[in-house]
């Protein structure tokens, strides 16, 4: 109990300059206030109208009469899968900017000279751009209420819901933090935050697709394994050579521009074979469990939109790995881009 | 208070600044002299942690600027050349986040951003938007951040760059201000006037080489190779340079812009009354006759070639 209470004072007293500042020039303007409102409109029109249709097939025969189950299962699918994309078509622009405006409005020097830490800048930046989005994300709370008239929908389908919009919208702004430590134009970075952003959600399933591909349309399971097993191993190599390789470039401080490169390159190539070696733990984890026939649905494991969906048809071991997936490719990927966030800016501050 | 050691700072083929070496004690207020491009801006980065050297250190205090930037940064004040400011931002609100960057406490705060305000003329300014500002006032707040952790040597890179006479002015008032308060000050300029004013050591760089730093009296009587004096005749002035020219004690004589004749005197000090004499003796009807004296701009082109500019 000491030790939380210590954390919280320490929590308390510690002081936010960088956060209270975004916030306070995020929130004098109206697009916050605009956003939210289309948002909730938005929102609440899609709720009303989801009870009237009939959009996925539920465990429930078909009925004509009128099932509030069924509803409110429909309204919470629908606000769900609107809420995540929302998220990613938003994320990325709040945060695209964070280091590259500093740069693009010369405030970065005086920023740098102060006696914040790097990691204080980033992980505040980070902050700033993520309340603006929880904001968002709080104002589609009431409209769940319909949802909890209707039934349908479990409390702790709620909460893991909720939690992986979070987790989204955390990965997003991370790569939206990163990107924009590495450009100094905001509008190159954006584009690469968009990009990122559309390639987890649209790229991930595709190789999704071709890992299962690979792994269960083969003569023999055996061979498959084989396959998986092998996969694995060059993946968590190639990744633990590019972690390695980025550390030691880190060390040869004289060499800045060589830094940079191989902070870019060792970001780039670990995210990747992290999250690669992520699909292929899902795979692994398939063939050893001994069901191999779900392995047809890995690349809806690993899309955060189907994962909101997976409640519904699949069996919980299904959905706690989904879920899993998801969010440990959220804290590997948010580490990562974070990391590699501070260390840009580090040389930023000292180049 | 600031010891330079063989500060060199190279981009690929380009030397922007060539083993510069300087030393300023406590109060000091030095003027940064060089041609746009000299390297001036380079050396001041590079001073206050945010650049790195090729070669060479820094040391603020005794403290390595290079191995313990950390600890470099609560001792100095840098206002940069170029700067911008945060939009949708009050001039309280914009002190109040530099106040909480320098870690100062939470009680202090609002005493402190009072202070500098004052100091910089801008207490009347503390609910008004940053942006609102004109450039000669945000160029004062600017300073109202640099001074708020109460640093102790100040880098300030152009202060005056692009502002009115009017607000020019107001900066000189506000640096002499600092000059009472003991500060150590590190200033750089290409605008000569404005520094002449208020230091006590120059230092002149160009092409990233230093040419000549140390006492300000000292360098202008190293560079005062002969007297200057400046005479004004009612008339026949071309007659009259030839007639300077004629004499032994003048080794130079040139007509400036506002007919005033330049003549640069060689011979015994207190003896150049010969001079009018000569003039007088010829039927020159001499209107002024006075000792021109070398300022910093004298000084300046005489010891650079302007091979930046």
């Amino acid at each position: 109990m000491a030790s939380v209470k210590q954390l919280v004072n320490r929590i308390g007293k510690f002081e936010y300059p960088v956060l209270k500042l975004e916030m306070r020039v995020r929130q004098r303007k109206a697009r916050p206030f605009i956003v939210m409102l289309v948002y909730a409109v938005l929102l609440s029109a899609t709720a009303v109208l989801a009870q009237y249709m009939k959009l996925w097939p539920m465990p429930t025969p078909p009925s004509y009469v009128f099932d509030p189950a069924i509803a409110g299962r429909q309204v919470f699918r629908l606000i769900s899968y609107l809420q995540m994309a929302v998220i990613c078509l938003i994320a990325p622009a709040y945060s695209a900017g964070a280091i590259s405006l500093e740069r693009e409005r010369r405030t970065l020097d005086m920023l740098s000279i102060t006696l914040l830490s790097t990691p204080e800048i980033v992980r505040q930046k980070l902050a700033g751009a993520l309340a603006e989005i929880a904001m968002l994300i709080m104002t589609s709370l009431p409209v769940l209420a319909i949802v909890f008239m209707l039934g349908g929908v479990s409390p702790m389908e709620v909460v893991l819901v909720y939690l992986l919009l979070m987790g989204i919208a955390v990965l997003l702004n991370a790569a939206g933090v990163f990107w924009s430590s590495m450009f100094n134009n905001t509008r190159t970075s954006m584009l690469v935050s968009y990009s990122s952003s559309l390639g987890y959600i649209m790229v991930l399933p595709i190789l999704a697709t071709l890992a299962r591909d690979l792994i269960f349309y083969h003569d023999d399971a055996f061979i498959g394994r084989i396959v998986a097993y092998l996969m694995v191993a060059v993946l968590a190599g190639g990744m633990a050579a590019l972690m390695l390789f980025g550390i030691a470039a880190g060390r040869l401080r004289r060499v800045e521009a060589w830094r940079v490169r191989a902070v870019r390159m060792g970001t780039l190539g670990g995210l990747f074979c992290a999250i690669l070696l992520a699909l292929n733990l899902s795979g692994i984890a398939f063939i050893i469990l001994d069901a191999a026939p779900s392995i047809f649905e890995l690349p809806a494991l690993v899309n955060p939109f189907t994962s909101i969906g997976m409640t519904d048809l699949h069996t919980p071991v299904e959905v706690n790995t989904s879920m899993c997936i998801t969010l440990g490719l959220v804290v590997t990927g948010t580490y990562l881009f974070q990391r590699s966030a501070i260390a840009r800016l580090e040389i930023l501050r000292r180049s | 208070m600031l010891r330079i050691e063989n500060l060199t700072k190279q981009y690929g083929k380009l030397t922007a600044v060539n083993n510069l070496s300087l030393q300023l004690d406590a109060g000091d207020i030095m003027g940064f002299i060089g041609p746009n491009g000299a390297g001036k801006t380079t050396t001041i980065r590079m001073v206050s942690t945010l650049l790195k050297p090729t070669y060479g250190t820094a040391y603020v205090n005794g403290i390595d600027v290079l191995q313990y930037p950390e600890e470099i940064r609560p001792l100095i004040g840098y206002m940069p050349d170029f700067f911008g400011m945060y939009d949708d931002v009050l001039v309280w609100e914009y002190l109040d986040f530099f106040a909480a960057a320098y870690r100062i406490p939470v009680n202090k705060r609002n005493t402190i951003i009072d202070e500098v305000l004052e100091l910089t003329d801008l207490l009347i300014k503390k609910e008004n938007f940053v942006a609102e500002l004109s450039r000669g006032m945000q160029q004062r707040l600017c300073l109202a951040k640099t001074l708020l952790h109460d640093p102790k040597l100040l880098l300030l890179d152009e202060p005056a760059s692009g502002l009115d006479p009017r607000a020019r002015i107001e900066i000189k008032e506000l640096l002499k201000e600092l000059r009472k308060m003991g500060k150590t000050i590190l200033i750089s300029s290409h605008i000569l006037p404005e520094l002449a004013d208020f230091c006590n050591k120059i230092a002149i760089i160009e092409q990233g080489k230093l040419v000549v730093s140390g006492d300000v009296n000292e360098i202008m009587a190293q560079c005062r190779s002969g007297l200057c004096l400046k005479i004004r005749v009612v008339e026949r002035e071309a007659e009259a340079i030839g007639c300077l020219a004629g004499l032994d004690v003048i080794s130079d004589a040139k007509l400036e812009e506002d007919s005033c004749i330049l003549a640069t005197y060689v011979g015994e000090p207190g003896e150049q009354y010969a001079v009018l004499e000569a003039l007088t003796r010829q039927g020159f009807k001499v209107r002024t006759f006075d000792e021109a004296d070398l300022d910093l701009e004298d000084v300046f082109l005489k010891v650079t070639r302007g091979a930046v500019s």
